[in-house]
């Protein structure tokens, strides 16, 4: 019973988060989605803590929360790759962005003229 | 009409249209009269080298940004330049340029600041998990704005200059979602939202987007946005902050 009071209330802080968070608009609606997902998938597993464990002996683990570490590992590695892969996007387009900019302020002894030459 | 058709802007947002690009441009010009811009964001097939050889204005997105950015980029176009009023038609010719003037004729004639236009009022269906959201969605956004909305993301829509001038400072530019934050902006500013039926052709060109997870995830994205759009800060704030 402790289990899924302490489960339940973390999800509820998650989804206080979640909300203040949105509410900034620090936290895009893609990422909500994912993150309301994950609080409901918490809530679910605390609340059906018998069908879980039934899951995993049926699939070979004998102690039911090992199993609960392996998929939250799994779910964490992904989350990091696709960080990383978003990471390597961003830092594409800044150099993209930094090469326009660069293009547009370039600084020319012909294009500058008579209004430069006090330099 | 009273107001030069001079002071009306085509913004047609454009992503790898190279195929119909040219021949929606020289429609537009010769149905309406008026500039046209287009938005090129980021293609990769010379969109844009063909949209300039058919006489529009083009900007080009270095990268790829969404046609929420693309219209939003449009608009503050408009806005620099004095443009009095904004059609927005797409670059893939599912658009008929000849219902454009329909569109137009209640923001030039100051009687609404943003102009819906529908497929459906003229026939257009949809089936199956995709015609369920559209009428939710339908419902939803019509209720929070006071007029009903049967298209809630139709991007053929006409735009006056008080609309202009909000969404030149901020338009929505999360993919698919774009329109319907956009009527629910629109609402919060005050301003008056109108839909009209007009014609939409099948794609002269160009693909379908979105499998079914993709859809089911951009469906639940869409929720969000409207469920929260009461609560959360309006988005110039957000970004000074």
């Amino acid at each position: 019973m402790m289990l899924e009071i302490v489960v339940i209330s973390m999800s509820m802080v998650l989804f206080a988060v979640i909300f203040e968070t949105l509410r900034r608009r620090r936290l895009s609606e893609g990422s909500a989605v994912l993150w309301i997902a994950v609080g409901l998938g918490a809530i679910l597993l605390a609340v059906a803590r018998p069908i879980f464990d039934w899951i995993a002996r049926s699939a070979g683990v004998s102690y039911g929360p090992s199993l609960l570490f392996a998929i939250v590992a799994v779910f964490l590695v992904l989350l990091c790759f696709s960080l990383s892969m978003q990471i390597g996007r961003l830092e594409k387009r800044v150099k993209i962005l930094a090469r326009e900019l660069a293009l547009h302020e370039k600084l020319n002894p012909e294009d500058v003229g008579e209004a430069g030459k006090g330099r | 009409m009273s107001v030069s058709r001079r002071q009306v802007l085509a913004i047609l947002p454009a992503l790898n249209e190279v195929q119909t690009v040219r021949e929606v441009v020289t429609e537009v010009r010769s149905a309406l009269g008026c500039d046209v811009l287009v938005v090129d964001d980021g293609s990769h097939d010379g969109t844009g080298a063909a949209a300039l050889a058919a006489g529009a204005s083009v900007i080009r997105h270095p990268f790829n940004l969404g046609v929420g950015a693309a219209i939003g980029t449009g608009i503050a176009f408009a806005r620099e330049r004095g443009y009095s009023a904004v059609i927005q038609i797409d670059a893939d010719g599912q658009h008929d340029a000849a219902s454009a003037s329909a569109l137009l004729v209640p923001v030039l004639d100051g009687s609404a600041d943003l102009v819906v236009g529908s497929r459906f009022a003229s026939g257009y269906k949809v089936s199956g998990a995709r015609a369920f959201g559209m009428r939710y969605l339908s419902r939803v956004v019509s209720r929070r704005v006071g007029v009903e909305i049967t298209d809630t993301t139709s991007g053929f829509r006409a735009f006056s200059s008080n609309a202009i001038a909000i969404f030149a400072v901020s338009y929505p530019t999360e993919y698919l979602s774009d329109t319907v934050e956009a009527l629910l902006d629109a609402h919060d500013a005050g301003l008056r939202i109108e839909e009209r039926p007009v014609v939409m052709r099948s794609r002269m060109g160009g693909t379908a987007s979105s499998g079914r997870l993709r859809s089911t995830y951009l469906f639940l994205r869409l929720l969000v946005v409207i469920l929260f759009h009461p609560l959360r800060r309006r988005r110039e704030q957000a970004a000074t902050s």
